[in-house]
């Protein structure tokens, strides 16, 4: 694609889960989108929604425990996914729009080898042979950087090491070359040096087969070392969004700040780490208001009311309602 | 958010049926290491609590319990001698004087299922006292000391678990020869491995616990802390398969009655009846199904007991 | 193999990444595994072959008196003490009966003077044909039902099915025989009530003969599997590679058929391996109701004459037959697990 259109468009995704309460929404009006060559980072705690949008998106909750509202629009390259069937949705998923979780260990099957693992999805999207849907497999592994590909294809994955098991998923979600690539906290499990390694070879993937990678963590170094865009996600709501530099630099929302000060960095003139008091109240408990209120050093009466995400400056929004009353702490690099 | 960000909130509601339907039906969980707690008192009370939730075991027990009051006032309730017969009426269908007919001797067979309905609980009642008697004490002693007498006694134990337990039984009777008593004895034998297996793991898992080292470190002899801290800790898992176990005796019996190595006439046990239903098949359709039925409900009933009860002592709530 | 040289190369490999390369050669651990288990099993042939010979111990008051029939003369006793050779010191006879055993000399029958050997080899395909037909009716019914079960979680039809395997695994299946018999085999002459042909004789009336006693036991064998089917699924289907695969766009048949049995295969196999013993035992009964010539009617008519050496017969080969079967199942898990294989 030549055009400037964003690959990947969420728009007012909304989406339930069924519990003793009712349905209850863990996500509502959220909306994103990413361009081709670009890495859009979303940020948030445990509990945040991230995860959820990003299954919705790819039609993989459990459709009986779960429901996407109908005002909800997934554009991938302009086919709206949730208007498609169950049978139409998997032609896309794995060949368009692929996704690698977060705990390697467990995301591929004991049973099977990483070659079968692999070739499978090739088979299922591109109808070609055991045979050449085996040598894609080889070659895919050379991809990722996998030693040996030839002999690893005929390994079982609990031979491999996190960071082997990790470079698999990702041989096996380009491996139709998709538009789109989901990336579900992929570091998080790993070791410092193996998660380097991991956000380079999504960067490379990026480059050579010109991915759009939404990359979902919570750690905000992560997002500072390979996003171009942020979304700041908080109680299944955008509280913010932004290039990647202006938010670190001027962030715009209080819980943002919050993540900032809380992240870990080398040559940080402060002593202690800040911590956010409290944690992400569970879906039936969001306050009305503000759902970051009852946790913020700013709030004020006027926070009571309903936040909506708007723009402060060019390219970057913001959900809070006191801003640019109060002046945020960024980290001045 | 973790990448388990599944609906769990829904689950609550339905749990329950996945708890009572866990496959693993007949294995009874032995108590960790760790959260290992004596029952007694508020832990016993909570226990329970969360049986009486169980609402299929709650009726279940109700229902032994009648079954139980049924068999106990069988003469009572007898609408006639079970052992009378009435060659003018044989194979007779149901009717106000006859409730289930009655069988090739024109006995009636309501009274005889009661009377039999006794004779059939209590061997199972049998084999499980023996099966306690013989498997409580090795499963102790096996788990106390272990060594070679714990190794010895698994061994055997997991040896007649890995055979066929009727077949053992019948090669029992053909050596001591048929009748109840023989057969039950036989039985409860073949099934002390359970017990065994689950006085074990629990004496070893309590036997790591701080309370019982410093006990055995004050001098605290060794029948002493079995008494106090072993078995009420190993009561609520003995109970579970205490009910599986009764489940299974009744079937053993059955089919050993059935097979003529149990129950000798003119006694009769619902095995027995059911094989003269089976060899009146070709004359009466029907003889068949009283004892076949009241069979089936019964270790059905303990099953369902036993699975609420395994339930209720379930580690999931107590964390 | 070449994996010594691979693992060369792969050290030297100067990417530096992690590395380990798979190694196709059953290992040390898993000989090791393997040898542990036949280890067990001999323990337990040995402890079968106490039990066997310990049976003619169990006969109240003097064996030879009893086991010589009612009112037996004074050489008839002397006989079949001579015969069993009950004089001899008692490791003597253990030694002599296991070495005849070992040769296949299972003695001969104190009723018949038939040899045993030839008494059980001749019936032992009736109680196979018996399991066999038992095993397969019992995945027929428990495959489709589990997943059906487990799919469907607390649907419904999820609560029928679990209700009515609650009640099949409650059942005995010699009452399920009985009703077979009343409601199918008295009223149609295709699934005959008794008897049984050989499927080297004609393998249509083998068939026919072993459907029904085959059904009376699958029935209540699948209501078991279909609970633990269920359950594996349930479990299975929650696992994180599930989700992967269906991140992959492959179809949710596919899924279950290919990522999902193999890994529930385990537990599945593992109880299958469990219910075998209770099978073996459930045919004694069901070959008496459907008449059939296999080794329950020999030990039940063994038992009934106090034929020592039959029941002891029977006791062993039975024994070691499921034996071999439970350690089968045992090595099926390298095949099933990769993982058991490392």
């Amino acid at each position: 694609m030549t055009d400037d259109r964003p690959v990947l468009e969420v728009s007012d995704l909304s989406v339930s889960f069924a519990s003793e309460q009712g349905w209850v929404r863990v996500v509502e009006e959220v909306s994103f989108s990413v361009e081709r060559g670009k890495i859009l980072g979303i940020v948030g705690e445990s509990g945040s929604g991230k995860s959820v949008s990003c299954l919705a998106a790819m039609g993989l909750l459990d459709s009986r425990a779960s429901r996407v509202d109908a005002s909800s629009r997934v554009l991938l390259e302009g086919t709206d996914l949730t208007r498609l069937s169950q049978r139409q949705l998997r032609d896309v998923r794995g060949d368009r729009i692929a996704m690698i979780f977060q705990e390697p260990m467990t995301s591929l099957n004991p049973a099977f080898t990483v070659g079968n693992q692999v070739a499978e999805g090739i088979r299922a999207h591109r109808g070609v042979s055991a045979r050449q849907a085996k040598r894609r497999a080889v070659e895919l592994l050379d991809l990722v950087g996998i030693p040996d590909p030839a002999s690893i294809v005929h390994a079982y994955p609990h031979s491999l090491s996190g960071g082997m098991r990790q470079r698999v998923m990702i041989a096996m979600a380009v491996a139709c070359e998709p538009a789109v690539l989901i990336a579900d906290e992929p570091t998080t499990a790993l070791d410092v040096t193996v998660q380097a390694q991991i956000l380079d070879l999504l960067r490379s993937m990026r480059d050579d087969l010109g991915l759009a990678i939404v990359f979902i963590t919570h750690d905000l170094g992560v997002i500072a070392d390979v996003c171009d865009d942020v979304v700041v996600m908080y109680a299944g709501k955008i509280v913010e969004r932004s290039d990647v530099d202006s938010i670190f630099e001027t962030p715009q929302h209080p819980y943002s700040e919050g993540l900032l000060a809380a992240m870990p960095r080398l040559g940080s003139d402060k002593g202690a780490l800040g911590i956010i008091p409290g944690r992400v109240p569970p879906p039936w408990e969001f306050p009305h208001g503000c759902r970051f209120e009852p946790r913020c050093p700013y709030s004020d009466e006027a926070c009571g009311g309903p936040q909506v995400l708007r723009q402060v400056s060019v390219g970057h929004e913001s959900a809070c309602g006191r801003i640019p009353d109060i002046r945020l702490e960024g980290i001045v690099s | 958010m973790s990448s388990t960000d599944k609906p769990r909130a829904a689950e609550p509601a339905v749990d329950r049926w996945a708890v009572w339907q866990r496959s693993d039906a007949f294995e009874v969980p032995a108590p960790v290491s760790e959260g290992v707690e004596t029952y007694r008192g508020g832990a016993f009370r909570q226990m329970v609590q969360r049986f009486m939730r169980e609402r299929a075991a709650v009726a279940a027990v109700c229902a032994l319990l009648l079954l139980t009051a049924a068999a106990l006032a069988a003469p009572l309730l007898a609408t006639h001698d079970p052992n009378a017969a009435d060659f003018s009426a044989p194979l007779a269908g149901r009717s106000a004087d006859h409730w289930l007919g009655t069988d090739q001797l024109g006995r009636d067979t309501f009274s005889r299922l009661l009377f039999a309905g006794r004779v059939s609980l209590l061997a199972a009642v049998q084999a499980l006292g023996v099966a306690l008697m013989i498997g409580v004490p090795l499963g102790l002693l096996a788990g106390y000391f272990r060594g070679k007498i714990d190794s010895i006694i698994s061994a055997v134990a997991d040896g007649i678990m890995a055979l066929p337990a009727l077949l053992l039984a019948v090669a029992i009777i053909g050596a001591t020869g048929a009748g109840l008593t023989n057969a039950m004895i036989a039985v409860g034998v073949l099934f002390a491995p359970r017990f065994i297996r689950l006085i074990r793991a629990t004496v070893i898992s309590i036997r790591e616990n701080a309370y019982i080292a410093a006990a055995v470190t004050a001098g605290t002899p060794p029948t002493r802390i079995m008494l106090r801290h072993v078995l009420p800790n190993a009561l609520p898992p003995l109970l579970v398969q205490a009910a599986f176990t009764t489940g299974f005796a009744m079937l053993a019996e059955a089919s050993l009655s059935f097979l003529g190595l149990g129950v000798q006439a003119p006694q009769a046990s619902w095995g027995s009846m059911l094989n003269d239903g089976y060899a009146n098949a070709n004359r009466s359709s029907f003889l068949a199904i009283p004892p076949g039925v009241a069979i089936a409900l019964t270790v059905l009933l303990f099953n369902v007991f036993g699975d609420g009860l395994r339930a209720a002592i379930g580690r999931e709530e107590r964390r | 193999m070449t994996n010594a040289s691979a693992t060369k190369q792969a050290s030297h490999d100067q990417r530096g990444r992690e590395s380990r390369i798979p190694d196709s050669r059953p290992s040390a651990a898993v000989l090791w595994q393997i040898g542990r288990h036949l280890l067990r099993s001999l323990l337990v042939l040995f402890l079968i072959t106490v039990f066997a010979f310990g049976l003619i111990w169990m006969v109240p008051g003097n064996p030879a008196s009893t086991l010589a029939g009612e009112f037996p003369s004074p050489e008839e006793v002397a006989a079949v003490e001579a015969k069993l050779g009950l004089d001899d010191p008692i490791p003597v006879q253990y030694g002599r009966w296991v070495g005849n055993a070992a040769q296949g000399d299972l003695g001969e029958s104190l009723r018949s003077g038939r040899s045993v050997t030839d008494e059980i080899t001749s019936r032992l395909p009736v109680t196979l044909s018996l399991t066999l037909f038992a095993v397969v009716f019992g995945l027929l019914i428990a495959l489709p039902l589990g997943t059906v079960a487990a799919l469907r979680r607390n649907s419904a039809i999820d609560r029928l099915l679990t209700v009515g395997s609650t009640v099949g695994v409650a059942t005995p299946s010699f009452f399920v025989g009985i009703i077979l018999v009343i409601t199918v085999a008295l009223n149609t002459s295709v699934f005959p009530a008794t008897g049984y042909v050989g499927p080297t004789e004609n393998v249509g009336d083998w068939i026919r003969h072993c459907i029904l006693p085959g059904l009376s036991l699958g029935l209540v064998l699948g209501a078991e599997l279909t609970r633990q089917i269920r359950s594996a699924l349930i479990e299975v289907m929650q696992s994180d590679y599930i989700r992967t695969a269906r991140a992959k766009g492959i179809s949710s048949q596919r899924v279950i058929a290919k990522h999902a049995y193999k890994n529930a295969a385990i537990p599945i196999v593992t109880i299958l391996g469990a219910q075998i013993a209770a099978l073996v035992g459930g045919t004694i009964v069901i070959e008496q109701i459907f008449a059939m010539p296999g080794i329950g009617g020999l030990a039940i008519s063994a038992v009934r004459t106090q034929d020592i050496p039959v029941i002891q017969g029977i006791v062993l080969v039975v024994g070691a037959l499921v034996l071999i079967i439970n350690t089968l199942v045992d090595l099926s898990y390298a095949f099933l697990d990769p993982r058991t294989r490392q």
